[in-house]
């Protein structure tokens, strides 16, 4: 959409930066989004498992240039 | 560049390669150089009716692999510019009649037996044995992208394969820019695809009718005058060249909504 008004939304250009620096880290890495997404899942349900009352488990995906890295926040309760 | 022969590319198709092929061949003959350009793209030639020689195809590259013919009687000699030369692909066989080692020695032979200062070789879109092919002989590339998803991505890939194929000198024709596509903010820019790629222009090309215009007529678009992709083409070639030339702001002035634009935070 045509965005010239700078207070709304953000530029259709913008949007398609952040597909493309999206999409080519994965293409980058050899790996698909959707095998990554089913790594999280898998990883979020083992977390679970040993931190059943644990609310804050995250994992999502990172890309710094042209490196990915998974993080896993898992606070360790007390 | 150093590289003497340059293999122009860019993973998706129609984005303009045999365009830039052409036209930068044609250039650089008109600065002196002799060139050589290469269509590679076996079973779909288009860089004969592109430049306008298609009636005078008697030989092609596969005539000369197959030792039909001699490399020099399958090499058409543009008659409106001084030292330019094409080779034209086969457009009967198909690609797998193309031998990387062997086209590696034609080009060889076009540079060190035929005196020719400069390769181009005009790849066919894809990632498979056509532009393997076509890379083999490369010191370089000209990767020519759209500033739009598709080709950013395909570009993205090629750049990679050349990479780990130990072609460093590589270099991006950004193709069909509109300004003000760009201005508003729904176009990539020039500055967004370098980001985005991590390779630096050699040349930014706006979208020009001419473009058209000179393909119908099977006239070199650098010929004309006027044409403001005509330029963008003769300024790579200088380029190519290594000569230092400026990138002219693109942007057709901001005007006063641009201006406001910008000091609002808008891009």
């Amino acid at each position: 959409m045509m965005s010239w008004w700078p207070f709304g939304a953000k530029s259709s250009k913008d949007t398609l930066k952040d597909r493309l620096k999206v999409v080519l880290a994965y293409d980058r890495a050899h790996l698909s989004p959707g095998m990554v997404e089913q790594l999280k899942q898998d990883l979020l349900a083992v977390l679970k498992r040993y931190f059943p009352d644990e609310e804050n488990l995250s994992i999502y995906v990172e890309t710094l240039d042209d490196k990915m890295k998974l993080q896993a926040d898992v606070p360790i309760p007390k | 560049m150093n590289a003497r022969a340059i293999v122009v590319t860019s993973g998706k198709g129609g984005v303009g390669k045999t365009t830039t092929t052409a036209n930068v061949g044609a250039a650089l003959a008109r600065l002196g150089e002799k060139v050589a350009v290469v269509d590679v793209d076996v079973g779909l030639r288009n860089l004969d009716v592109v430049m306008g020689l298609e009636g005078r195809v008697v030989y092609d590259l596969i005539d000369v692999i197959e030792g039909r013919c001699k490399l020099r009687q399958a090499l058409i000699r543009d008659k409106r510019i001084e030292g330019l030369a094409l080779l034209a692909a086969s457009q009967t066989k198909d690609k797998e009649s193309l031998d990387p080692e062997k086209f590696r020695l034609i080009v060889r032979a076009l540079l060190e037996e035929e005196g020719f200062d400069r390769v181009l070789i005009d790849s066919p879109a894809g990632i498979e044995k056509g532009f393997q092919t076509a890379a083999t002989p490369a010191e370089g590339a000209l990767v020519v992208v759209n500033p739009e998803v598709s080709s950013v991505r395909d570009a993205d890939r090629i750049i990679g394969m050349l990479e780990a194929r130990e072609i460093r000198e590589n270099f991006l024709v950004i193709n069909r820019l509109r300004p003000k596509m760009v201005q508003r903010g729904d176009m990539l820019s020039v500055e967004d695809v370098v980001e985005i790629l991590g390779i630096k222009p050699i040349g930014i090309v706006p979208e020009d009718e001419g473009v058209l215009v000179s393909s119908n007529q099977g006239e070199p678009l650098v010929l004309k005058n006027g044409s403001g992709a005509g330029k963008a083409f003769v300024e790579i070639a200088q380029r190519v060249r290594g000569e230092e030339v400026p990138f002219a702001p693109l942007n057709d002035a901001p005007g006063f909504l641009g201006t406001l634009r910008r000091l609002f935070g808008g891009r």
